[in-house]
């Protein structure tokens, strides 16, 4: 799950944060503010953000903003399709001439890397494929939040402890531009691994620390370069001079700079934009703005549909939850309907693990129909009646309304609910450690990368349970479904294995560790200058489709 | 000699002060809940083996001592404190943030001192009758008033709201210009910050100043000041109003240490100065050890030095008042 920055917004006006009501239709990006026509090449674009992003370093950020501003500037072997919707998760060639020949059963992955790409200044050399070795060697050696996806790898496990002699699974050959990556056992979603910015290409004898704030060690293959980066002050994105298209899904960018002010409250950027100081921001519109706006500038607002599940899960280790009728009942018990509302109605109903943007890895189900005299009947046969229940929460609006909607439902269903708060700071670190693990907790998930596994797998799969780091904070562990979840990660990506996560999230809605509710959007307000949106699920809005009207 | 040894009596107690904030913060970071940086800096998909790797590479695993010890190297000695969160280098980020935050502060602790000082006088000298009432009313209001949300209006109404109207059009929605970049904008960008840093200062200033005015006034050699013939005016400026100016000053000295360690913290997003109390906002959001303990000691530090001088300011204000 990567994090979004995380905001204080809740200091203002919370009884207006759930006024927006009704619910928005989530549009996949393309359009931008009011038409515009061709497209126009040059300008300034004003950017602004709350905070510094996490890093500037491909191998160490781990959050949206970094990545928003990386995938402007790097490239790997692989990347997602610079489109917007269902596409948007599609991986295509990028620093490599074609997709890799997988061979040894599915454990081998050999690319052939493009000629001609070139470092930005002060570097300036090709490309080659020792490059991304020492990319991925180095995730190792910077304690990267990353090195999880790439543990599969041959050699990796050992590497990770000496941190001498390489990573024996990867191959690379400069002389013939190939590189070779065994793997332990077959696994689809390595495509997706080689396509997120962690294995973005980094020159050979950059630093094993973080080069956010190190110019001379801040180097581009993409359109733009970071030219300057003063933590608390501004981020100037410029043209990188060695880059030229070499595909279409390589664009070459219409901007010529891009001015991000760092530090910005979401608020003030609503009044920047309108005031016309300010063409864009990287976060969500303050939700007790969005109504207005969106009848205000209805051109100037654009609801993306982000690759993203919110719900509460139960922890099954802990009474009433460890019961399934219990979590069938509370799954009848809950109007989903109200939690959007509550949420704003920034997103759409769910009763599904798959968000409904990953293509055919989702099948819409609805197994648990609003029936509260059914739920109170089942929880009434459980003998669990009367129990003492907390229902966990952070503090940034709207959650701990969720949460207080939640324990209403658990009241209704006659046991004595409670709720508890943390700071958002702390608050998914403090859940996924077994030692605070809650009986019932909110969880949001957003993507790491655009494939159901990130969805099923990660957060469902018994064998993935620890003790500190546990993203399958309900604890479930159902043998055959772990086996069935092994068995689909090692398919190669496509219909039948989405067909296989499709049928695993009716399996384990079945079980129903979780009462998912809502697949959140992310609202944006632009400048009427501000044309070429397009939202993709890992990069989010990409800078290089970006043009200015004059 | 009186002079050195208050000074150096001074010195040692922020010494003590500092150690002891340092102390206070470093541990309340280290039982809080979710305060394991180690599992922090190990991402989403966190293994046992990254873990223990972040662990050894920053020292996590060493006695808490330890730790302290070398987070106060690297903040008073080497200069090198980095950053959990995003690995910047954190004395420079504070550094940056230093003339912003005294832009902010100073202009507003003028305005709040002019204006407490007027409407106090005014209140005082006019005790009972209709502008003391209004004076009153008003004052209460800006001490009621909670900042952040004051300059959230503020904005909205002047900056998005009425932004048109020729009167608003030049105020900036937020931000911060430097000084010697562009005078004129740098005052433009602080005005609604200094307004919302110094409203509810000013309601209490005026209800202390009045008070004491009111006090004062009555005091023997007041009456023996008037009776020698001096004018009221005189007599307020020169004798009254001085007097009343010994409480003013205590509690200016605690106000503005307190703006400058604390109370910008309210203020800074709201506008996006990036001073130092944004930088401290945000550190806290991100449970960022290493920033938050510079912060501190650096608003602990303004805090005595303020202090210290205000007790040397009595000295002048009431030559019979000695600081030891």
């Amino acid at each position: 799950m990567r994090r979004r920055l995380a905001l204080l917004t809740a200091l203002i006006t919370p009884a207006l944060a759930g006024c927006g009501g009704g619910s928005s239709t989530p549009s996949t990006g393309g359009g931008g503010s009011g038409g515009g026509g061709a497209a126009v090449n040059g300008g300034t674009l004003r950017a602004a953000i709350p905070d510094d992003p996490d890093h500037l370093d491909t191998g160490l950020s781990y959050a949206t903003e970094g990545w928003e501003i990386l995938e402007s500037t790097g490239d790997g072997l692989l990347g997602f399709k610079k489109t917007s919707g269902a596409a948007g998760a599609d991986i295509v060639p990028d620093l490599a001439t074609a997709m890799p020949a997988v061979t040894d059963g599915g454990k081998t992955y050999t690319f052939q890397m493009r000629a001609g790409v070139r470092f930005s200044p002060p570097v300036n050399r090709e490309v080659v494929p020792s490059d991304i070795k020492f990319a991925i060697e180095r995730l190792f050696r910077v304690d990267s939040g990353g090195v999880g996806f790439y543990s599969g790898i041959v050699g990796a496990d050992s590497y990770a402890k000496t941190r001498k002699g390489g990573i024996s699974g990867i191959v690379a050959d400069d002389k013939t531009r190939t590189i070779t990556f065994h793997l332990t056992q077959p696994d689809g979603t390595f495509l997706d691994y080689i396509a997120i910015p962690f294995a973005f290409a980094v020159p050979k004898g950059t630093p094993d620390k973080d080069i956010s704030t190190v110019s001379k060690w801040r180097i581009a293959t993409g359109p733009y370069m970071i030219s300057a980066y003063v933590p608390k002050d501004h981020i100037t994105l410029v043209r990188n001079p060695n880059f030229h298209s070499w595909s279409t899904s390589v664009p070459a960018g219409h901007l010529d700079r891009v001015d991000i002010k760092i530090g910005t409250d979401p608020e003030a950027a609503v009044n920047e934009v309108a005031n016309g100081t300010l063409d864009w921001y990287f976060e969500a519109v303050a939700p007790d703005r969005l109504t207005a706006l969106k009848a205000q500038f209805p051109n100037q607002v654009h609801v993306y549909a982000r690759n993203n599940i919110t719900y509460f899960e139960m922890n099954v280790r802990k009474p009433p939850f460890d019961k399934l009728a219990v979590r069938q009942a509370v799954n009848y018990a809950t109007d989903r309907g109200a939690l959007v509302k509550i949420f704003g109605g920034q997103g759409t109903p769910t009763q599904n693990v798959v968000p409904p943007t990953l293509g055919a890895a989702y099948a819409k189900q609805d197994p648990y129909p609003y029936d509260l005299a059914k739920a109170k009947g089942m929880v009434a046969a459980s003998g669990t009646k009367g129990m003492a229940v907390q229902v966990w929460s952070h503090a940034t609006d709207p959650v701990p309304k969720a949460a207080q909607y939640m324990a209403s439902v658990l009241d209704a269903l006659g046991y004595k609910a409670s709720v508890k708060t943390l700071d958002e700071g702390v608050y998914f670190d403090t859940i996924s450690t077994q030692k605070g693990d809650p009986q019932i907790a909110f969880v949001q998930f957003d993507q790491d990368y655009p494939e159901a596994q990130d969805f099923v797998d990660v957060q469902l799969n018994g064998e993935r349970i620890v003790n500190v780091g546990n993203q399958v904070t309900s604890n479930i562990d159902v043998p055959s479904l772990n086996r069935r979840i092994d068995a689909t990660r090692r398919m190669p990506l496509g219909a039948a294995r989405d067909a296989q996560w499709a049928a695993l999230d009716k399996s384990f809605m079945q079980q129903a560790p979780w009462v998912p509710f809502l697949n959140r959007t992310l609202p944006k307000y632009v400048s009427p200058k501000l044309h070429g949106l397009v939202f993709n699920g890992t990069y989010y809005e990409m800078f290089p489709a970006m043009w200015l009207s004059r | 000699m009186r002079s050195a040894r208050f000074w150096l009596r001074r010195l040692a107690g922020l010494v003590l002060v500092l150690f002891l904030l340092s102390v206070i913060v470093f541990l309340i970071f280290n039982v809080i809940p979710g305060g394991d940086p180690a599992i922090r800096l190990a991402g989403r998909h966190p293994t046992p083996e990254n873990i223990a790797a972040i662990r050894h590479d920053w020292g996590f695993n060493r006695p808490l001592w330890v730790q302290y010890g070398d987070m106060m190297n690297r903040l008073f000695v080497k200069h090198d404190l980095i950053s959990y969160q995003d690995q910047t280098k954190v004395l420079p980020t504070i550094g940056r943030g230093i003339p912003r935050t005294l832009s902010l502060a100073v202009g507003a602790a003028v305005i709040w001192l002019f204006f407490g000082v007027l409407f106090g006088v005014i209140s005082g000298l006019t005790a009972g009758r209709w502008p003391d009432r209004v004076l009153t009313v008003v004052s209460m209001a800006g001490i009621s008033t909670p900042i952040f949300w004051l300059g959230a209006v503020l904005l909205y109404l002047l900056t998005f709201q009425w932004h048109s109207s020729p009167l608003f059009s030049w105020l900036p929605a937020g931000g911060y210009v430097n000084l010697t970049d562009d005078p004129g904008q740098w005052a433009a960008h602080l005005v609604l910050p200094w307004i919302c840093l110094s409203v509810v200062s000013i309601g209490f200033y005026s209800r202390v100043v009045r008070s004491s005015l009111l006090h004062t006034q009555s005091a023997d050699y007041v009456r023996t000041a008037r009776a020698m013939g001096l004018s009221r005016g005189r007599v307020l400026l020169r004798h009254t109003l001085r007097t009343s100016l010994i409480p003013l000053t205590s509690l200016f000295a605690l106000d503005f240490g307190a703006a400058i360690g604390g109370t910008v913290i309210l203020i800074e997003p709201v506008f996006g100065i990036n001073g130092i109390g944004q930088y401290a906002q945000q550190s806290v959001a991100h449970l960022d050890l290493p920033p938050l303990m510079a912060l501190t000691l650096y608003g602990g530090f303004f805090i005595v030095i303020v202090n210290a001088l205000a007790d040397a300011v009595f000295t002048f204000l009431d030559p019979r008042i000695v600081v030891e």
